[in-house]
């Protein structure tokens, strides 16, 4: 198998996980906490909610300016 | 007009901006005043929406079916194997055989309509960061 294609399916079977974890933790009884209830949990403290908006103002810059 | 009949006007006008805002930054390139321009919008109208909700109370509620919160462990081990994935990659090359999520995202916005989506999307992640 080539680098290349190693790489491809590593980033493949990441993305894949980030998925299924998406649609696990929807499920009724789930034991995995919703991404929405983590970033809420998170954003109670006002420091880190200015560090994950700044991340995200970052993440847009990066990808669509820069 | 009701609170609701207001808030849902606001979602559509919302997306509506989004969506026009998306089809410019589709033809934008980077690197050009044009794709400053339409990034510095977006971020502008989020960090609007921030200083208006700044000091309104932070509500942490958890599901009302669960005891005991769920783990959220699994999505920390998530985000450290994307970090070292990409570190990994950044740091062997060449960037065809290991490439990093920036050299992901620019094979798939060879094509306009991919690049508006990406930003549709990133208007949506951070729609829905200010209103958690």
């Amino acid at each position: 198998m080539s680098a290349q294609a190693l790489s491809d399916a590593l980033w493949a079977a990441l993305a894949a996980c980030a998925v299924a974890a998406v649609a696990i933790s929807h499920l009724a009884g789930a034991r995995l906490e919703r991404i929405s209830t983590l970033v809420r949990r998170v954003e109670a403290n006002r420091a880190a909610y200015v560090c994950v908006i700044l991340g995200w103002m970052w993440v847009g810059w990066h990808f669509f300016a820069r | 007009m009701t609170d609701r009949a207001r808030h849902r006007a606001t979602a559509v006008v919302g997306l509506g901006a989004a969506i026009g805002l998306s089809a410019w930054a589709a033809v934008t390139v980077p690197f050009t005043s044009a794709a400053d321009t339409v990034t510095a919008i977006g971020i502008g109208l989020v960090a609007l929406e921030v200083g208006v909700r700044w000091r309104r109370p932070v509500l942490v509620g958890g599901d009302p079916d669960h005891a005991a919160p769920p783990p959220w462990w699994p999505w920390l081990a998530l985000g450290a194997a994307v970090l070292a994935l990409e570190l990994v990659s950044f740091l062997s090359g060449p960037r065809v055989d290991h490439p990093t999520i920036s050299s992901l995202y620019d094979s798939a916005t060879r094509w306009p309509a991919v690049r508006g989506a990406f930003f549709l999307g990133w208007l949506c992640l951070g729609a829905a960061l200010v209103r958690a």
